[in-house]
């Protein structure tokens, strides 16, 4: 089941690739120079996490992302969030806790699409993240449950803070729909790089994470955008001599 | 131009919101963890001038908790490998092992007492906790040198004697952790 999920997630990156770039060969489009593209700074929300917090009880997420056009069809990109999560299973499994988490990610998106003109913004990206969460879990209650021996008395797990850090590849694509607006998707395969500090009783979702119980996990956003531009100032200028 | 494929990204949209759909993680592991041992015979072959160890199938066997919340029977047929549960309560429990006479009388094979140290472990969110547990082991017995459970109760003495191949009981499934030994004469 895990791998049909996965090539939905993926699938659609390769597809939309494909069908880019395919236009992109046939017109031939001449890439412009630096000093023609302006500046471009973005904001974007998470719209789907909502969605998926209305599907899926037991946590709540919010995301947000900016990026800042630097050149050569690189970004600079920073994203952060906050979340939360409860558990509280009773019957064949018995465990109850909360957990809270922000977060925060740095890194670079580079645009595999060639431009068609200087106001074209429509990417294609592939990137990497570095990220790290506070995560804050209260104190679980637990007990084994045993049919035949009858169940063990409830214990109770400390309530723990940890700081989880991870390391992302990023690939996906976002398009102007209306001037300065864009919608996207982005998809993620994110790699816990501390799994030590998650080895007893680790948060069900982290916040810009996932589960937290496991090593690799793969996310996705789907990215509503308003983009900023101001045109790049010509730090060259071709000095014209009057007669 | 690009605006064409719009329709992929609500397909992708839909799709994911679909695979995203649970209220609740599934467990998808056992959460109780098994002992599993197999039953041997082992007889003096004068014409090898060795002894000689073999799998004893024993015919619908039965083992049952001692002094369990739910008594319940399990039942194996005609097997020499067999699996049990441990008490997460106390370091402690018995089970009895009985087999099926030849005159269709349950015949009791012996009641054994296993004892072990726990340990909490934490599996994942969706299976909670369970125990591990570690078989107490002794030096030696008469029969074998060593890894031989210090205190089984041998009441009606047709375990000869108790190996412990494997002493942590974890969730691995392919491991084996006891082999019993039983008399030639219950053969």
């Amino acid at each position: 089941m895990r791998i049909f999920k996965c090539i939905f997630y993926v699938l659609p990156l390769f597809i939309s690739c494909f069908a880019l770039g395919q236009t992109a060969d046939t017109t031939k489009p001449v890439a412009p120079t630096r000093e023609k593209t302006g500046h471009q700074l973005t904001f974007s929300i998470d719209a789907s996490q909502p969605i998926i917090n209305a599907f899926i009880s037991y946590r709540q997420g919010y995301e947000f992302a900016a990026d800042y056009y630097l050149h050569k069809e690189l970004y600079a990109v920073v994203e952060g969030g906050f979340g939360n999560a409860t558990v509280n299973y009773t019957g064949p499994v018995n465990l109850q806790y909360n957990s809270n988490n922000s977060f925060i990610r740095g890194g670079i998106n580079r645009c595999i699409l060639t431009r068609q003109s200087v106001d074209d913004w429509d990417a294609v990206f592939i990137g990497a993240r570095l990220g790290v969460g506070f995560i804050n879990r209260t104190a679980a209650q637990y007990n084994v449950v045993d049919s035949i021996w009858g169940n063990t008395p409830k214990g109770i797990t400390p309530a723990q803070n940890f700081t989880g850090y991870w390391f992302e590849l990023t690939g996906g694509m976002r398009m102007e729909l209306v001037k300065h607006f864009f919608v996207g998707y982005l998809v993620r395969g994110k790699f816990l790089l501390n799994t030590s500090a998650f080895q007893d009783l680790a948060p069900i979702y982290v916040a810009g994470y996932g589960r937290a119980d496991k090593n690799a996990v793969f996310d996705f956003n789907f990215y509503l955008t308003y983009a900023i531009r101001w045109k790049r100032h010509n730090l060259n200028p071709v000095k014209v001599k009057v007669p | 131009m690009i605006k064409k494929y719009i329709p992929i990204l609500l397909f992708i949209v839909c799709v994911v919101a679909s695979s995203c759909t649970q209220q609740k993680q599934a467990c998808v592991e056992p959460i109780l963890v098994s002992l599993r041992f197999s039953v041997l015979s082992t007889h003096w072959d004068s014409a090898l001038a060795r002894r000689i160890t073999f799998d004893t199938l024993l015919p619908n066997a039965e083992l049952r908790p001692i002094g369990a919340k739910d008594n319940t029977p399990y039942y194996f047929g005609n097997t020499a490998q067999f699996s049990l549960f441990l008490d997460p309560n106390n370091d402690s429990c018995k089970w009895y092992l009985s087999q099926m006479g030849g005159d269709s009388i349950r015949e009791i094979i012996d009641t054994i007492t296993f004892y072990y140290t726990r340990k909490l472990q934490f599996l994942s969110n969706a299976c909670g906790y369970t125990y591990y547990y570690n078989l107490t082991t002794t030096p030696a017995t008469p029969n074998l040198k060593n890894n031989v459970i210090q205190n089984y109760t041998d009441t009606v003495h047709k375990i000869d004697s108790i190996l412990i191949e494997n002493a942590g009981v974890t969730n691995n499934v392919n491991l084996e952790h006891l082999q019993i030994y039983i008399r030639d004469s219950l053969k």
